[in-house]
């Protein structure tokens, strides 16, 4: 009864608000009876007449009860402390871990252990999933499981394949997250992904530039510890090219 | 929507995963009963279909998350297309409706099929014809019906992306009333009069206030106390990208800060913002795309030659000095000196 005790408190706030009638409220949903039933709670509340209100009303369910729901996110929140970890914006993560810490199983704690930590994240994760195939965990985020860990996991397992150069199965992780952030309004996908493109393409310059002006220009934003003159200095010198000078070319032309 | 096509769903994922169907059932609900459920002659409590779809490892949210990527995979053409028209990219946006107008498509995607392609013809007319900008932007206005849609309380994410992408295309060419009610609809989100039910609440906190500012600072004319709520609305929004992550923001409060503060002649703030707007959209992969809406933006307040001279003197601080955006944010000025 948690979810209907949630939803029954969020239709009469929203009922209230409007100030409407409950006989106006219910009109072609049910019965004036049964809603006093539902929302005293004395009968369970009938899937139709859950979805006639939330179609009635333009209520986004799988939201509402997201944000209704007495227990967080648990994975949703482990995703977003990986990534805060990441970008070491620590000063975020202990609102999260508050968040989640009495809701966590065993094996969400030993993740959480981990990512804290820096311990190692992928042997962790692949713990966690119980798998380390690409194509099971693929598989799993389009079946709608558990994507926001997933999409963590592999922005790490496509660092540690740049670092041992296994280019080859950067390309998948890649192809992957490319898919994916052009589906997507998270936008920080952007900056590990075009990072994996420049390496992929740097034998082809045309290619692998635009990828990495926006990669730097991404870092600006998505880094606070490495400042734009080192990280583009850096660049520079691992592909041999000033970079700098494409930003200017592309402004010159696009405002002469 | 409907409870027998979830229940349908549900009993696929049942065969897939090879459950028994008694064990299945065990302890929450008859053989025969369930077998009413799917004949549609009658329909479970909310109570028995969570037990039923607990027995298959979901949750209601993860449920309906995988029926939404199902949904999504089918419609991943119109995804990219909604994308491509919030990025600017009319060539790959025209490519997309070509391909997508082949398929076969409901009524509400022909509408909104349309709605893109009358905003991409606007876009690319632009500025050739004033006279001509205001009538289409009327025709706009009725076709789609924007203006009652801001009367409402209570918005979904989706209802709510396109108010602001149409706002986004016309709010300039708007008659002063109209720009006000667009003004009060951003600012009744602000003031928690006006609701958007899913998504991220902090992201949703973010596009509110990017929305009301660039509604502020659209008009020709703008108070004192506006000026200095609007300067505020944009630290706090470029500070929230801190956590939100959303970079794309970052391309209109940094150019709204920037043309403010070149029409205020603050040219040290107004280069400096400059640049943080050209490096966001470098940062979405599209300069090409998009540069071309921040020209004519840009003209209003000041000269190419201004523009390219101050890209460079920044790229060449940035190029020269270890600077941190975090940082640099904290000390953008107090935009209350440009009121009036």
């Amino acid at each position: 009864m948690t979810y209907q005790h949630a939803l029954v408190n969020y239709l009469e706030t929203y009922r209230k608000k409007h100030r409407l009638t409950i006989d106006a409220f219910i009109e072609d949903v049910t019965s004036q009876r049964s809603y006093y039933r539902y929302i005293e709670l004395t009968q369970d509340l009938p899937m139709d007449v859950l979805l006639a209100f939330t179609s009635k009303y333009n209520f986004d369910l799988k939201e509402l009860l997201d944000f209704l729901s007495d227990t967080p996110d648990v994975e949703f929140y482990l995703a977003k402390i990986r990534r805060f970890k990441r970008l070491k914006r620590h000063q975020f993560i202990d609102s999260y871990v508050n968040k989640i810490k009495h809701y966590l199983a065993d094996n969400q704690k030993h993740l959480l252990k981990s990512v804290l930590s820096d311990e190692d994240p992928l042997h962790f994760f692949n713990q966690y999933f119980k798998t380390d195939s690409m194509d099971d965990l693929i598989i799993g985020y389009n079946s709608g499981k558990q994507q926001p860990l997933i999409l963590e996991y592999m922005i790490d397992l496509g660092m540690s394949f740049l670092q041992e150069h296994k280019m080859k199965q950067l390309k998948l992780v890649c192809d992957f997250l490319d898919t994916i952030r052009k589906q997507s309004s998270d936008r920080y996908l952007d900056y590990p992904t075009t990072l994996f493109l420049v390496h992929l393409n740097k034998e082809n310059k045309q290619l692998m530039i635009p990828s990495m002006l926006s990669h730097l220009s991404l870092h600006l934003f998505f880094n606070d510890h490495e400042s734009f003159k080192s990280y583009i200095k850096k660049m520079n010198l691992q592909f041999q090219l000033d970079f700098s000078s494409f930003f200017i070319e592309i402004v010159e032309k696009k405002f002469t | 929507m409907t409870t027998k096509n979830w229940l349908y769903d549900i009993e696929t994922l049942r065969i897939e995963r090879k459950i028994n169907q008694a064990l299945f059932l065990k302890e929450i609900v008859s053989d025969r009963q369930y077998r009413r459920y799917l004949n549609g002659e009658s329909i479970p409590t909310l109570t028995i279909f969570l037990k039923l779809l607990e027995r298959l490892d979901y949750t209601l949210p993860t449920f309906l998350t995988y029926l939404e990527t199902r949904k999504m995979k089918q419609n991943q053409q119109f995804e990219q297309l909604r994308f491509a028209m919030i990025d600017f990219d009319y060539t790959t946006s025209k490519v997309l409706i070509k391909d997508i107008k082949s398929m076969q498509l409901s009524n509400d995607q022909i509408e909104t099929l349309h709605l893109y392609e009358t905003l991409i013809e606007f876009y690319e007319k632009l500025g050739q014809n004033e006279h001509l900008d205001k009538t289409r932007v009327e025709n706009i206005l009725n076709e789609t019906n924007v203006l009652s849609l801001l009367n409402h309380t209570y918005y979904s994410s989706s209802m709510f992306s396109l108010i602001n992408l149409l706002m986004n295309k016309i709010f300039n060419l708007l008659d002063q009333e109209k720009q006000q009610r667009f003004l009060s609809f951003y600012l009744d989100f602000i003031e928690n009069r006006k609701f958007v039910l899913d998504g991220d609440t902090l992201e949703n906190k973010q596009i509110v206030y990017s929305y009301y500012v660039s509604a502020i600072y659209g008009r020709s004319y703008i108070s004192e106390a506006e000026t200095k709520k609007g300067g505020q609305l944009i630290k706090d929004a470029i500070l929230l990208t801190k956590e939100t992550l959303m970079s794309y923001n970052l391309m209109a409060l940094n150019y709204l800060n920037s043309s403010m503060c070149y029409l205020h002649h603050l040219d040290q703030d107004a280069k400096k913002s400059l640049f943080y707007t050209f490096m966001s959209v470098f940062g979405t992969g599209n300069p090409e795309g998009i540069f071309p809406s921040f020209k004519l933006a840009f003209s209003q307040v000041t000269t190419p030659q201004v523009i390219i001279k101050d890209f460079k003197d920044e790229l060449k601080r940035h190029l020269e000095t270890d600077t941190y955006y975090q940082e640099e944010v904290l000390s953008y000025n107090d935009l209350s000196t440009c009121a009036g």
